[in-house]
């Protein structure tokens, strides 16, 4: 008597009648079925439903996605703008920062209004609010 | 224009390009997004946000693979984001997965259909793909993103659980 358990079996006899690799030897898995009663039903009721389901096929529907698709990917998205535009903000707001750690500084009120003015800036240019719920997403029935 | 040819187009900033992609796979992620939510509203709106999401991250696609695989991983996390929507599955009746090449009565393809539905989310993806489409477990284990030892017992449950199913079938 092998000391395999039934599942390993029936995992293993099924890579082998797909036509798979199996992780064990094929002639260990076949004595436990030689001698195991369960696992020959089983396997007899897993055919059956190999045989069922290979005679099926994926019901695919009649759908056109591009019109709905289309709406959200203009020609110019952030991913294609990059890190770069980020990347200047981020030292813009730093450099604000340290200015503002200076002693004895008059910025005056451009140094506050300079981030603003910048991320203003760059949404038009990307055409793209990131804080916006998109309410588009409607369905093509 | 094969994938390859469409996805440099797409990285080079010629959006429309991308239009030859969304009609050669959409029937089949809407059809592979149906059998993971079992509702059509629902199918509709993931492939339609993974197309999108495929369009933003195109240039991180490695030209080296082939595409739908990789569209399938971003399709698939949108099915299951879909869950927190909690929309309810369709009816069998209203919702068809499966279409039968062979001769098989009404009364069998409800079983089967029903049976489908009966599963796990999991299970009846892995089902899906394995029976609806062919593919081998390496595929599988590609698709969806596992081990092919997990591909192995994750397959060998879905079936068990289908059969637990339909046993009654089974037993004439």
């Amino acid at each position: 008597m092998n000391e395999l358990d039934c599942e390993r079996v029936l995992m293993a006899k099924m890579a082998e009648l797909d036509g798979e690799k199996p992780e064990i030897f094929g002639e260990r898995v076949n004595l436990h079925i030689e001698q195991c009663g369960d696992c020959r039903r089983e396997i007899e009721q897993m055919q059956y439903l190999d045989h069922v389901l290979q005679g099926q096929e994926r019901r695919l529907p009649n759908v056109d996605l591009w019109p709905a698709v289309e709406k959200h990917i203009g020609p110019r998205t952030a991913s294609q703008i990059g890190w770069g535009p980020f990347a200047l903000i981020a030292v813009l707001l730093v450099a604000y920062k340290l200015f503002e750690m200076l002693p004895e500084r008059d910025p005056g009120m451009a140094f506050k209004i300079v981030p603003l003015v910048v991320l203003t800036a760059l949404f038009i240019m990307i055409s793209e609010n990131p804080f916006k719920i998109d309410p588009e997403l409607i369905l093509e029935k | 224009m094969d994938d390859l040819t469409v996805i440099r187009k797409c990285q080079n900033g010629e959006g429309d390009a991308f239009r030859d992609l969304v009609e050669r796979y959409g029937r089949q992620a809407a059809g592979h997004a149906a059998a993971l939510l079992f509702n059509r509203e629902d199918a509709l709106d993931a492939v339609q946000e993974a197309f999108i999401d495929a369009f933003r991250a195109i240039n991180k696609f490695d030209k080296s693979r082939p595409f739908y695989p990789w569209f399938y991983v971003l399709l698939r996390n949108r099915c299951y984001r879909m869950r927190a929507k909690d929309r309810p599955t369709e009816s069998v009746e209203d919702m068809e997965i499966m279409a039968p090449k062979t001769g098989l009565s009404s009364e069998e393809s409800f079983g089967l259909e029903t049976a489908l539905l009966s599963l796990s989310r999991e299970h009846r993806e892995i089902i899906t793909l394995k029976y609806l489409d062919g593919l081998s477990y390496d595929e599988l284990a590609e698709y969806l993103q596992i081990p092919r030892g997990t591909v192995m017992s994750r397959l060998f449950h879905a079936r068990r659980q289908m059969q637990a199913t339909l046993k009654g079938s089974l037993d004439k």
